[in-house]
């Protein structure tokens, strides 16, 4: 299990992680999403040991990062902006990764290019971004790591490429119970491939749960009304607390938190409001983070509509 | 074979679960017929393999299926009859069902009629 505790990192004045405190279980998919700058990658650099938080602590199964070799001999960070040697081409690179990491298996590396069809013999560097990102994951997948850290890896493969990395992941989660912790921007892309997810904004852990529960355990809700209802009524008669809560003249949309037996009977709760309409949907998590992070302030301003247009 | 609506709201264990039940009930998984493993199905949908033991676990807790330990996993010889025996699933749907149509102002009566003429259509009769 990886902790971490109360992870404190700055730059200059900015600060990247205010205080992120996590457990990441072991011999899962964690995933980590969250706005433009929220984090995520500092947070996954923190773990690989690359940047030492200013306060608090990460363990590894209570194991500290700076300087131990063994420890980082087990992971594999591969990075959004993959580095490579100049005039390398991708087996010679594979040749000095088995000098240094005793995990390294040439074996797989060989197993791996030939399935998935990366070039081996042309300066690693030439290739495109994803080409080269495939090279980084291949890297990374051959070194067979118990933690595998990575920044935006799927975000960059193509649809073929992306299923055989995760295949691949899965696979490991399976023969040696891996721990793979991911960022994306590509919720669709989470919600089927991993068990937990966090959600970071402006530094702060702002929801975190496992990914069925998440989808579950909220909902959205419809209404439309001839009387006007404020949050607090509304909260008064579904019994639960509003997530979030916005009214139009005669409509109000809410997200609610509430046990899944609750759910079915939200409606007959609802029924001292004398609604006109009631819709109970399901949400989706990438409706559901749309609406934590309006919550929390984050959202883009609309144009104002001009009434004379055109 | 097992396929999963991954745009779908339902809990991806649950689908799975539910795809099971329905091949057994059916009898297209036979009973002491083997099950894929976890590292197979979850390959195969391309889903998380955490996903996948949640998913048997259920299945083995309601003793749908067996494990024999490092063999595999099976159908249990009395799974069809268990899950043909569960009708608390199909009591909760009703329920909801029932609930919905008292608050359009549904009489029992009329409720009750409704029942009838399902059942019977449902059973090769013709609707009235």
């Amino acid at each position: 299990m990886i902790a971490i505790t109360e992870v404190t990192k700055r730059f200059g004045d900015k600060e990247a992680l205010a205080g992120i405190t996590l457990e990441i279980p072991d011999g899962g998919i964690y995933g980590i999403v969250g706005s433009n700058g929220a984090g995520k990658s500092t947070l996954l650099r923190v773990l690989a040991g690359i940047h030492e938080p200013e306060s608090g602590a990460v363990r590894y199964d209570g194991a500290a990062v700076p300087d131990n070799t063994e420890l980082l001999g087990q992971m594999a960070y591969v990075s959004d902006n993959v580095w490579f040697p100049p005039f390398k081409n991708l087996r010679q690179i594979a040749k000095f990764y088995r000098r240094y990491y005793k995990s390294f298996s040439m074996e797989r590396f060989e197993d791996l290019v030939k399935r998935l069809g990366i070039d081996t013999e042309t300066e690693v560097r030439r290739g495109s971004r994803g080409m080269q990102k495939q090279a980084a994951m291949a890297l990374a997948i051959a070194k067979c790591p118990k933690y595998y850290l990575l920044d935006e890896t799927l975000d960059g493969l193509d649809i073929v490429m992306r299923d055989a990395v995760k295949e691949m992941l899965f696979d490991d989660l399976c023969e040696r119970q891996a721990t793979v912790i991911i960022t994306s921007h590509s919720l669709r892309e989470l919600e089927n491939m991993c068990d937990r997810l966090a959600l970071l904004h402006q530094g702060k852990l702002i929801l975190e749960s496992d990914v069925e529960s998440m989808k579950e355990s909220l909902v959205k809700l419809q209404l439309a009304l001839n009387e006007p209802v404020t949050k607090e009524q509304l909260e008064a008669a579904a019994g639960v607390p509003c997530v979030s809560f916005e009214r139009n003249s005669k409509t109000v949309t809410a997200v609610l938190r509430m046990e899944r037996a609750e759910q079915a009977e939200l409606e007959r709760r609802l029924a001292v409001l004398h609604p006109l309409m009631t819709e109970v949907a399901p949400l989706g998590l990438e409706e559901l983070f749309l609406s934590v992070m309006k919550a929390n302030g984050y959202s883009v301003e609309r144009p104002e509509e001009k009434g004379e247009a055109l | 074979m097992i396929s999963l609506d991954k745009q779908s709201r339902v809990p991806a264990y649950e689908q799975l679960v539910e795809a099971f039940e329905k091949e057994i009930m059916l009898g297209i998984l036979e009973p002491d017929s083997v099950i894929p493993s976890v590292r197979t199905l979850s390959l195969s949908l391309g889903l998380n393999p955490n996903t996948v033991q949640r998913a048997y676990q259920e299945l083995e807790r309601r003793n749908i299926t067996y494990t024999v330990p490092g063999v595999g996993r099976f159908v249990s010889p009395e799974g069809a009859k268990i899950l043909k025996g569960e009708t608390n699933k199909a009591e909760t749907l009703l329920r909801e069902a029932v609930e919905r149509l008292k608050h359009s102002d549904v009489t029992e009566e009329q409720l009750v009629e409704m029942v009838r003429r399902i059942f019977r259509s449902t059973d090769g009769g013709e609707e009235t």
